[in-house]
């Protein structure tokens, strides 16, 4: 273009001699025509070639910001890397683990449309899957549609033998399928997720958004207590044929649940027969009369309020009557009883007495407070937790049978709960199963005052060092408890013969770290409890068994005490009795004092 | 003049040439980001291989690792049993003197035990 430019000067020159020829003129005329055309198509070149020129300029200026700067939207498609877990998150227990989880497998489809001889498909299917009805499969392989489940969730070696029958018009997809490695140990509280992996029971259903994202889920049980817990448990619902039972190891700091177990239970790995009685939880589902062991919390008001002392004493020679109900005792002493020795010796009577000095109102208020009027708050679907049943209209009969832990029904989580903040200095914290080392611990509510959790915790250790609890002790575990042993309401009748033997404790009694419970469900007595099938009986000695067990996983070492326990009694040590009277008074004086009655 | 007119020629051949090479190149990297994509998702779908033979594995390893197996295979192979309350001492502990006075009779002498108690559950 600017060569045509260049060159337009000698085309003028040659314009110049066409004026000095007449007869050039036409000719330089014509001539004149065709430069001038040419000059107009060389200025449109040229302003078509700008045009490009700044055209390309934008380009290139483009690239530059692109390439050198990393300007505009240049940050669009980015390498999508996979990131995150396989499918549902997990369940792990404090220490990592794994309870639940979800696993690869292939699930058969097929489309309908594509098999060309249903008949024989359906045959050959059948052979390989045998619970699979043949006139189902058929019915499948010949509906309307261009997708339809055969089964779900298929081993390799099924998966192995389909494609070996090479059959068109099946496939295969990747589906999870949820596995739980630990089997039933902890089956009711993870509960269970569907085929299509929703959650639909326990933990699995409370946490269905966090796992269904994908995020892991860790849970305050520790599975070496869960086990052991479960064992002793098992061992002692065979021994005596019980229908069932409970337990729970809780961290009374914290209120973590370290163990919760309901037997029977169930494999959650297995079909889902939604009819099987196994799946209830009788932790935090069931509501029973805890008898004798909610006496602890009635001593634990009558102190906290001043309405009596551990010097007090109370009339239990005779029993009561109010109506037509009769208050009488099961280890009946049949005189007046001192305090420490209403809880050793477990009165109804004394109890009784002491709900009545309570009075109905502070009762309420203070088993409000406890947690045993409400539904407790745990981590499970509402549907799984238990709504206790409190009397009503609350009358003095009715504080007087609460007293002793009749006539109100609660869950063993909401008697677990309770029974920490009576020893842990006071503060009541709901019970909880998501692991407290990842969220800051909710303050807890202050219930009864340090002096009276202290006091408590020393009647406690009476009761085993010389009431009903004693088989529940553990050379150097100072362990402090209470035993209950209630006849279950059924139509309205109280039978003799179906009782719930439970026993509440909590170790090392100096300074408790947890509350371990038992309960078993209809105990039989055997010859080796002579036939007896009370709490003292099957359920204490079952904690002092889970506690010698769990106490050194849990990394606590036994006191210096545990050797003095092991010599044999000198020849002419005290009696019985007068021991008991003997560390009543010292517990008496302890508690006065500034120093903790250690045992 | 002439000189002018040859420099724009020679403009125009390396700009020609510079198209052609970079439409060589661009050709060229068009070609590795699509290799790159490739390789891309070949690796994406080996992490989430990878990523479910670990979610196997680790189910396995908690199958396996199950405390109630566990405990029927150390009864049955090595005669191990729980810890009791008892067989625990802290270094502190072995000096005591009550240590040795009340030594446990099944195990032998008094070194011997005082190590066997600080390792837990030998028997």
């Amino acid at each position: 273009m600017n060569g045509g430019k260049v060159s337009a000067p000698a085309a003028g020159e040659s314009r110049q001699p066409a004026s000095v020829s007449a007869s050039a003129v036409a000719a330089g005329d014509a001539e004149g025509l065709r430069l001038r055309a040419l000059e107009t198509a060389r200025d449109r070149l040229l302003a078509a070639g700008l045009v490009f020129v700044v055209a390309f300029l934008i380009c290139a200026g483009r690239l530059v910001d692109l390439g050198a700067f990393g300007g505009g939207s240049a940050d669009g498609p980015t390498a999508a890397v996979a990131t995150g877990t396989v499918g549902r998150g997990d369940i792990v227990d404090r220490n990592g683990v794994l309870l639940a989880t979800s696993l690869p497998t292939a699930s058969l489809f097929a489309d309908p449309k594509e098999v060309i001889d249903p008949r024989a498909a359906a045959a050959a299917l059948a052979q390989v899957f045998p619970s699979l009805d043949r006139n189902w499969l058929h019915s499948m392989l010949t509906h309307d549609s261009r997708f339809v489940w055969l089964r779900r969730n298929l081993n390799p070696s099924e998966q192995n033998a389909v494609n070996r029958l090479g059959i068109p018009g099946l496939g295969f997809r990747t589906e999870y399928r949820r596995v739980y490695p630990q089997g039933r140990s902890s089956a009711h509280v993870l509960g269970r997720a569907d085929i299509d992996e929703f959650g639909v029971a326990g933990i699995e259903r409370s946490f269905d958004a966090v796992l269904a994202n994908g995020e892991t889920v860790r849970l305050s049980l520790d599975m070496r207590i869960q086990q052991t817990v479960r064992d002793e448990l098992m061992a002692v619902v065979r021994e005596h044929r019980a229908i069932g039972g409970a337990g729970v190891v809780l961290d009374v700091a914290t209120g973590e649940l370290l163990a919760m177990v309901s037997l029977p239970d169930f494999d959650p790995n297995a079909p889902v027969n939604p009819e099987d009685q196994a799946r209830f939880n009788r932790v935090s589902q069931g509501v029973y009369e805890m008898g004798s062991v909610f006496k602890l919390l009635t001593l634990a008001m009558a102190l906290d309020s001043g309405v009596t002392t551990l010097e007090s004493g109370y009339d239990a020679s005779r029993p009561l009557r109010i109506g037509h109900h009769t208050i009488s005792d099961y280890h009946a002493k049949n005189r007046w009883l001192s305090v420490p020795e209403i809880l050793i010796h477990s009165s109804n009577i004394g109890a009784a007495l002491m709900a009545i000095d309570i009075g109905s109102a502070r009762q309420r208020q203070y088993l409000q407070h406890f947690g045993m009027l409400n539904t407790s708050s745990i981590d499970l679907p509402v549907q799984e937790v238990g709504k206790p049943l409190v009397p009503n209209p609350w009358r003095d009969v009715n504080t007087m049978t609460v007293g002793f832990g009749h006539g109100i029904a609660v869950t063993p989580l909401q008697m677990v709960a309770a029974t920490a903040s009576v020893v842990n200095g006071g503060v009541y914290r709901p019970a909880s199963l998501l692991c407290a080392d990842d969220s800051v611990l909710a303050p807890g509510v202050r219930v009864v005052s340090p002096r009276t959790s202290k006091q408590m915790r020393a009647m406690l250790r009476l009761v085993v060092r010389f009431g009903t609890g004693m088989k529940a002790d553990v050379p150097g575990y100072n362990v402090g408890g209470k035993t209950g042993t209630a006849e279950k309401l059924i139509k309205g009748q109280y039978r003799r013969d179906q009782r719930v033997a439970s026993f509440i404790g909590a170790f090392p009694m100096e300074a408790p770290r947890y509350v371990v419970f038992a309960m078993v469900d209809e105990p039989k007595g055997t010859r080796k409890t002579f036939n007896y099938a009370t709490g003292g009986w099957v359920s204490a000695p079952l904690v002092g068994r889970i506690i010698a067990r769990i106490a050194p996983v849990l990394g606590i070492a036994p006191a210096e005490e545990i050797r003095e326990a092991k010599t044999s009694p000198a020849k002419n040590a005290p009696s019985h009795k007068e021991q008991m009277m003997q560390a009543i008074r010292e517990a008496i004086a302890s508690s006065k004092g500034r120093q903790l009655a250690a045992n | 003049m002439s000189a002018w007119s040859n420099l724009m020629r020679q403009a125009a051949v390396l700009c020609g040439l510079l198209t052609v090479a970079l439409a060589v190149v661009l050709m060229a990297i068009k070609y590795q980001v699509q290799a790159y994509e490739e390789e891309l998702a070949h690796l994406n779908d080996r992490i989430v291989q990878e990523k479910q033979t670990i979610q196997i594995l680790k189910a396995e390893f908690s199958y396996r690792t199950e405390p109630d197996r566990l405990r029927g295979l150390a009864t049955q192979y090595l005669g191990l049993v729980p810890i009791e309350p008892a067989r625990l001492a802290t270094f502190a502990g072995l000096d005591d003197p009550r240590f040795d006075q009340h030594a446990d009779p099944v195990v032998g002498t008094a070194p011997v035990k005082q190590r066997s108690l600080a390792m837990g559950a030998r028997r």
